[in-house]
């Protein structure tokens, strides 16, 4: 049996403690009510689902039953403007 | 293979749970049916760096408001 304390119980993927943890990296002098805690989580939640989804629609669209990360990649760049090197393609960029 | 990472690669979310969440989005796409595993490595990166964004965002915003209050 799982702690209270862990992710899956509340149905989230990331407990409050790893949160709290980004936080203090972040700002060690921030600190996150429950309130704030349990809307950071939604958004991430959230990110991660509309994230997937736009993959999964690159990845029909390439008409390939894996789902792969240049699928992602391509979603993040195109909307988020991120860029994780190593990813996504088979060469390294210069 | 060419090594492409010189550092680790850990992710943040417990990939687990974070697999499951994409296999269930997964389910209303019938004609997918792998996850290649560097998808949720980067995935657990890419919601890393926005939760990052988002506390560095709240971050600044409590300055503001502490000088604020400070004057």
């Amino acid at each position: 049996q799982q702690s209270s304390q862990s992710a899956s119980d509340h149905g989230q993927i990331l407990s409050k403690q790893k949160l709290q943890e980004l936080a203090r990296e972040v700002d060690p002098t921030l600190q996150l009510d429950e309130e704030l805690e349990e809307l950071i989580l939604a958004v991430a939640d959230d990110f991660i689902e509309s994230s997937v989804n736009a993959a999964c629609h690159l990845a029909k669209h390439r008409k390939s039953n894996i789902l792969e990360a240049k699928d992602l990649l391509l979603h993040l760049e195109r909307n988020y403007n991120m860029w994780t090197p190593g990813y996504g393609t088979d060469e390294l960029r210069t | 293979g060419t090594q492409i990472r010189s550092v680790k690669n850990e992710v943040f979310f417990p990939p687990t749970p974070l697999q499951g969440k994409v296999r269930k989005v997964l389910s209303r796409y019938p004609g997918i049916e792998e996850i290649s595993p560097d998808f949720i490595t980067l995935l657990s990166h890419a919601a890393q760096e926005r939760l990052k964004n988002i506390l560095e965002r709240l971050s600044v915003v409590t300055e503001h408001k502490m000088e604020f209050i400070k004057n």
